[in-house]
């Protein structure tokens, strides 16, 4: 007697569609929902992994967008550590959801506020994008300057985005109690002076990060109608947890909130889609392959399989995705087992891995 | 009487240079008859190279020479010798080589800091305001983007490098270090051009426009300070100052009457030439050298 089982295509079994398929060759696993074509325009943002995502988009000739390109000429990879061409802003990393509503609402007013500058060592840091001046500014007064600059640049470029690519990275974070004010880093990571009666820890939960994703496309809807998005979450396990717990079981709890966060909230609308990245790297029948020797980086292959399987299904990969660029200190690093900023990305939750014993 | 220590000969210094030389070398002929002893402890000898024959030059088993027959050639026609053994010199100077001013201005034909005078705050909330116009971000010029002052500086650092002569004189350093040598190595910066050449507003429209905004001193600071960190190791000398006019201009008296780098005949520059000093200049340049090597 026939049942709902009976009829399902081989990818819809574990063993047929996992065990015993070579985990760089899934087939069946991302149907695009919001389709890209290469005159699409996009914007991208996200925690480390999305700048892959934002490399290979342009690699394959899609028109993704640039509020910020460099504007002078530097070597790429010190242009990179200023946070150029890594997004398509100078945000740096936006490793919560939350991070972008409050970015995306400063992009509304485009209030500064010279509360978000941090110190260290005489220089002054953006509090909310610490890492893209890696040598400090002059004054408070230049860092607000700028920050101005940068959301009249953003603003512009919203407003001409079709589509949004976010890769969500992160639920903990450390909050400004009494602004409520999300940063990018703990304070004192990068620049500031961490105050425990001022900032606070926060494991955002499943119903914040809806709530957030809803706000999020909203303020996106603002500055463009119908402005659509696609949703990945990042399968870098985290470099540290200040959850209290053992940072395995608060990588997952993690991932899987914001799994289920992105899937549900693609779910709910027809212009937002799930490209399921994260499964594709941590795929069980991969044994790990795609990671590197410190368990947290993605492999270049990884990457290229991932971003190969994402042009392959919206019909762009008359362009293979680019080879990524070969890290600083080369394979002698990765054998070391050092945390080193892989394929030129800039990811400041790295810099936590200092602090390990 | 018998005197005390015998007294140190001259220091032998190898001046290398692109056109920017011949102003220095014409200096020290017009010297050695007028006031010969003007530069005593100096025993100057000259390498002039046109084109890319001083890029050319790699030093290669404790002597500096050519690795293409053209620059070899170039160097041969010019100064009777294509090679030099570094030992024989207590110091290598590089002159001009398009290390000058223009470091500073590459970076800010493109990009302004909030501390040039131009970018005063009002200035910067109205470049603010005009950044947020709804210009579709393809259309967006990249001209005049805000940058910071460190990133600023860091492209000027990284312009000096590449210059002809930067790049000539880390390898100088890097050559001397391999051969196991102390010789000093000096760079004397390119002369800004002569401030007669507002003459031709439209060829020197970037310089023009720093100075009437009066960003000209601010960029001479950035990019003195970036000459001397891009290059450890290495006794940068700025423009001497009483040559200079504002902040990016040479005072048309050390221009007038500059000569081309030649073998041997003397032919000035054309009257509109406005880039090059002339032996006034050179001289104070020797000056600078022989202080730097007391």
């Amino acid at each position: 007697m026939p049942h709902p089982y009976s009829d399902l295509p081989p990818e819809a079994f574990w063993r047929s569609g996992v065990a015993e398929v070579d985990p760089g060759a899934l087939t069946g696993l991302y149907v695009p929902k919001v389709k890209i074509g290469p005159q699409t325009r996009i914007a991208t943002a996200g925690s480390c992994f999305a700048q892959h995502i934002g490399r290979a988009l342009r690699g394959a000739g899609v028109a993704v967008l640039d509020a910020e390109p460099a504007p002078l000429a530097l070597p790429e990879a010190a242009a990179r550590e200023f946070g150029y061409g890594l997004f398509s802003g100078r945000y740096g990393n936006i490793y919560t959801v939350r991070q972008l509503v409050q970015l995306l609402q400063d992009v509304q007013t485009g209030e500064v506020s010279e509360a978000f500058v941090w110190e260290k060592g005489g220089r002054f840091y953006d509090a909310l994008r610490p890492g893209v001046e890696p040598l400090g500014m002059d004054s408070p007064e230049e860092v607000l300057f700028l920050r101005r600059a940068h959301l009249a640049a953003l603003r512009r470029m919203l407003a001409e985005a079709e589509v949004f690519v976010f890769t969500l990275g992160l639920t903990e974070a450390w909050i400004d109690a009494p602004t409520g004010r999300v940063f990018q880093t703990c304070p004192g990571v990068i620049a500031g002076r961490f105050d425990p009666a001022r900032h606070v820890f926060h494991n955002f939960t499943l119903a914040e990060m809806r709530a957030d994703l809803e706000q999020a496309r909203a303020l996106l809807r603002s500055f463009r109608k119908r402005m659509r998005m696609i949703v990945t979450v990042s399968p870098v396990p985290l470099t540290a947890t200040a959850s209290g717990g053992h940072v395995l079981p608060a990588t997952v709890n993690s991932k899987a909130l914001l799994r289920v966060a992105a899937g549900e909230f693609a779910a709910a609308h027809r212009g937002v889609d799930y490209f399921p990245s994260y499964e594709m790297i941590t795929n069980p029948a991969a044994r790990g392959r795609f990671f590197e020797a410190n368990q947290r980086s993605v492999t270049a292959q990884g990457v290229q399989m991932v971003m190969s399987a994402f042009l392959a299904a919206q019909g762009l990969a008359g362009t293979a995705a680019p080879g990524p660029v070969a890290p600083q200190g080369g394979a002698a690093a990765a054998e070391d087992g050092e945390d080193t900023a892989e394929d030129g990305v800039i990811c400041e939750e790295m810099l936590l891995d200092a602090f390990g014993r | 009487m018998t005197g005390g220590a015998a007294q140190p000969g001259p220091r032998r210094a190898l001046v290398l240079g692109n056109s920017h030389i011949a102003a220095v070398k014409g200096a020290h002929e017009r010297e050695a008859a007028l006031w010969p002893g003007r530069w005593s402890g100096l025993a100057p000898e000259f390498a002039g190279g046109h084109g890319d024959a001083l890029a050319m030059l790699e030093v290669r088993e404790g002597r500096l020479l050519a690795r293409t027959e053209a620059a070899r050639q170039n160097l041969q026609r010019l100064n009777r010798r294509a090679e030099w053994a570094l030992a024989e010199y207590d110091a290598f100077i590089v002159v001009g080589c398009q290390l000058g001013i223009y470091r500073a201005l590459m970076p800010y034909r493109s990009a302004r800091f909030l501390g040039l005078p131009s970018m005063a705050e009002r200035a910067a909330e109205r470049a603010a305001e005009r950044a947020a116009a709804r210009v579709p971000v393809s259309r967006v010029p990249v001209s005049r983007v805000p940058v910071s002052r460190a990133m600023f500086d860091l492209a000027v650092r990284e312009g000096v490098r590449q210059t002809l002569g930067g790049a000539l004189a880390l390898r100088l350093v890097a050559g001397l270090r391999a051969a196991g040598l102390g010789a000093q190595v000096i760079v004397a910066e390119q002369p800004r051009p002569s401030f007669d050449c507002r003459r031709e507003r439209r060829r020197f429209a970037g310089l023009l426009q720093a100075h009437r905004l009066g960003d000209g001193a601010v960029l001479t600071e950035v990019f003195e300070a970036a000459a001397a960190a891009a290059l450890p190791g290495i006794t940068f000398l700025a423009q001497p100052v009483q040559t200079r006019h504002g902040g990016m201009f040479t005072r048309p008296r050390f221009s007038a009457g500059s000569v081309r780098l030649t073998a041997s005949r003397r032919i000035t520059h054309p009257e509109d030439d406005f880039i090059h000093a002339n032996a006034d200049y050179g001289a104070l340049v020797l000056d600078q050298v022989a202080a730097a090597l007391a």
